[in-house]
């Protein structure tokens, strides 16, 4: 019968073996197959996030003004099709009238290179500064215009901070979209515009405290010579609750009948009935796509009541490493227990693969609490999963070759060793 | 920045540093924007939005510096010829007020910053609320392959427009620019193919087509298409109007159909065949005008009301 090898050496292969899954899951995860298997676990994680409250208990409210018909502003430059700035600034007056937290208008007003969308703009914009001065910050997209100076966003220096951009990040290949941003700043401008969920959540991600700023991250920086944006990762909890829960309002009677559904929330404004709108954006476990306003007042929740925590990439490897301690621990430790004992063969492969199976629903379970309790995204601990399912398998066959091939070594010093002891003992 | 933008922007500071002696009206807020070179008939300026309207004067009232928040407006017959900062204007549409507002000139660094932002993300709203400077495909609806002809209004575009189609992830599919605004349609195999190739790849979900004209405005609609087992219950259900006695039956009967699946452009084209054949039928226009009005056109909308209510007197 074939000698088992010790626990302290199966330690040691045991830990060769997972720095190399590691290391091969740091190679895999830079691949597409990586990325896709990581966004198969956002999409997992994202579905078992905590439900929020109802709608009415929500602190963000979607109004929908696609009924709100668009009519012609003609000009001798342009004819184009616009929200009627009269109405819209009537319904957000009325809006006004509930005392909302804030308001943000989904709509891009920034000028292009023949002026205002309308004449009517600085008209508007005016209105929703003297909204402003009593107390309830309103707030306008803008889109292509925060490559100028901060003072010509909104065309004037007076509507400047009116502005709030409303790019959504374009999501990676066939993915639904999950990143927003809390600010970007254009290359040669001096200041950075906000996003709409920024400034109206007036909540500023900071990184995290000293202690934790190596291993959890709630924003990313991503910069290119043109731009730099600070993104965060959006839950999406709360996204039915938002659509099922929105304002229908395509004049101020509307809202007004509505007004207590208003008081002290925060408010979008936009054009919101699914599948209508032509800025649509396909999210995480929905199948039809949903309108942009809905992906900024999911922004404002996540940066208001539920912010995502990911880990930065040693947190990764610690976590990595962490979950495979936690198998190989209890193996070293039953195998020091069996050999204390003096059973012969160590542990047994069925034992074995008990300890690995109760690691792998523990590495679950704690990947699950994290999300739930903590809302950080250990996305890739499928990927940990897996590479622990492999584990058992690699590391038995690369002991047999191991001691076959150290075996004849081993034994050859060891008879070279027992004849020079007999040789000492002879002299 | 174009060397005729240059000019008229060059022209326009020179103009602008010259002290005036006598004015009509006094500017009483906001940056000099331009001036009138030339009025052809009668033509009016107002100071403000509120403001009455100052009839102009050819001769006292020629090389006239204009101010931000100024309107001007032409007569019947009447012309105006101005300089912005972006370029010389002609002002030829009687009883529609042109107001100057801000321009934004971006400069090759500015430009080369907008596509990188561009490439980044996508606008998560409304531009101006614009939604439908795209007729075909029409914003959130259906079409079917085969049929995609691209349509849009050129009345609110001058010079060249730019396609470009991208899946809802933002894979861009098909681009092509430099087409004539005048054109108004496009029926490009490239298109097709894009959309073809797309849909043999097995991917599903919204189409997004964008139009840029040369002025800078734009035009987003988002669609998808029709899947091919859907086709094929699609001509199903038409082969069996076909079977209907009645033509205007059978295009409502179509029109039916179309709907059902979300096939705007279509809808519209059955519910305009039907109304070719009984064009003073009270209901066909009612009919028609709702389906435009609900797909954003609410200029035919209101035009078929109008002639509904005018058949009713």
């Amino acid at each position: 019968m074939r000698r088992r090898p010790s626990p302290l050496r199966s330690l040691a292969f045991s830990v060769f073996v997972a720095a190399l899954l590691i290391a091969a899951k740091g190679i895999v995860e830079t691949r597409e197959f990586g990325r896709q298997l990581e966004l198969l676990t956002y999409n997992l994680l994202q579905m078992r996030l905590v439900r929020p409250p109802a709608a009415r208990d929500l602190p963000v409210v979607v109004v929908d003004i696609t009924s709100l018909l668009p009519t012609i502003v003609e000009s001798p430059l342009r004819r184009e099709l616009v929200t009627p700035r009269e109405a819209l600034v009537a319904i957000v007056k009325a809006i006004a009238n509930g005392r909302p937290r804030a308001i943000g208008i989904d709509i891009d007003f920034s000028p292009s290179n023949s002026g205002f969308a309308t004449p009517r703009d600085a008209e508007a914009l005016q209105a929703f500064l003297s909204i402003r001065k009593q107390g309830i910050p309103v707030y306008v997209g803008v889109f292509e215009s925060v490559v100028l100076p901060p003072a010509e966003w909104l065309g004037r220096p007076e509507f400047e901070d009116l502005a709030a951009y409303i790019t959504i990040p374009r999501a990676d290949e066939a993915a639904p979209s999950s990143r927003m941003i809390e600010w970007v700043r254009s290359a040669g401008v001096s200041r950075s515009c906000p996003s709409l969920a920024s400034a109206l959540s007036q909540v500023q991600l900071r990184p995290m405290p000293g202690m934790l700023n190596w291993a959890l991250r709630r924003v990313s920086l991503k910069t290119t010579d043109a731009f730099a944006a600070s993104e965060f990762l959006v839950n999406f909890g709360a996204l039915d609750q938002l659509v099922a829960g929105r304002v229908m309002g395509s004049n101020e009677k509307d809202i007004e009948k509505q007004i207590q559904r208003i008081d002290g929330k925060i408010v979008l404004v936009g054009r919101a009935t699914p599948g209508e709108g032509s800025d649509q954006f396909n999210v995480t476990g929905r199948e039809m796509p949903v309108p942009g306003v809905y992906l900024h007042a999911s922004a404002t929740y996540t940066l208001l009541e539920a912010p995502l925590f990911r880990l930065t990439h040693a947190g990764r490897i610690v976590g990595d490493a962490f979950a495979a301690g936690l198998v190989f621990g209890p193996v070293f430790l039953t195998g020091l227990y069996f050999q204390r004992k003096g059973r012969v063969g160590g542990i047994p492969h069925s034992l074995h693969a008990i300890l690995t199976v109760t690691v792998i629903v523990l590495v679950a379970s704690i990947g699950h609490l994290l999300v739930l309790q903590v809302r950080l995204l250990w996305t890739d601990y499928l990927m940990v999963v897996g590479a622990l399912l492999l584990h058992g398998p690699i590391v038995r066959p690369t002991e047999h070759v191991l001691d076959r091939f150290i075996r004849p070594f081993r034994s050859n010093k060891k008879r070279i060793n027992t004849g020079r002891a007999r040789a000492r003992k002879k002299a | 920045m174009k060397m005729t933008q240059w000019l008229c922007r060059a022209a326009v500071v020179y103009w602008l540093a010259i002290p005036t002696s006598a004015p009509l009206v006094t500017a009483s807020q906001g940056s000099p924007a331009g001036a009138i070179l030339e009025i052809h008939g009668p033509a009016y300026l107002r100071v403000s939005e509120e403001g009455p309207a100052i009839r102009l004067e050819p001769r006292r009232d020629v090389m006239r510096r204009l101010y931000l928040g100024q309107g001007l407006r032409v007569g019947a017959g009447g012309r105006l010829k101005v300089a912005l900062e972006t370029g010389i204007r002609e002002i030829g549409t009687p009883d529609s007020w042109f107001v100057l507002q801000p321009s934004v000139a971006l400069t090759a660094e500015q430009s080369r910053v907008a596509e990188a932002l561009r490439e980044y993300g996508r606008l998560g709203g409304s531009r101006g609320g614009a939604v439908d400077f795209l007729i075909a495909p029409a914003n959130g609806s259906v079409i079917r392959l085969g049929r995609s002809i691209v349509r849009w209004r050129s009345a609110s575009m001058n010079g060249s427009v730019a396609f470009r189609l991208e899946a809802g992830t933002g894979r861009v599919l098909w681009r092509v620019d430099g087409i004539d605004a005048r054109l108004e349609a496009l029926d490009s195999k490239t298109f097709q193919m894009a959309l073809l190739d797309w849909n043999e790849s097995g991917e599903s979900g919204t189409l997004i087509l964008t139009v840029t004209g040369s002025d800078g405005s734009t035009g987003e609609a988002a669609f998808s298409l029709l899947s091919r087992e859907d086709e094929k219950h699609f001509e199903s259900d038409l082969s069996g109007w076909e079977r209907v006695g009645d033509k205007k039956l059978a295009a409502i009967g179509r029109a039916y159909e179309c709907r059902r699946r979300g096939l705007r452009g279509e809808e519209i084209e059955e519910l305009e065949t039907a109304l070719a054949l009984a064009p003073e039928s009270e209901e066909l226009l009612s009919l028609l005008s709702e389906a435009h009005r609900r797909y954003g056109d609410s200029a035919r909308a209101s035009a078929l009301k109008k002639k509904g209510a005018a058949l009713v007197r």
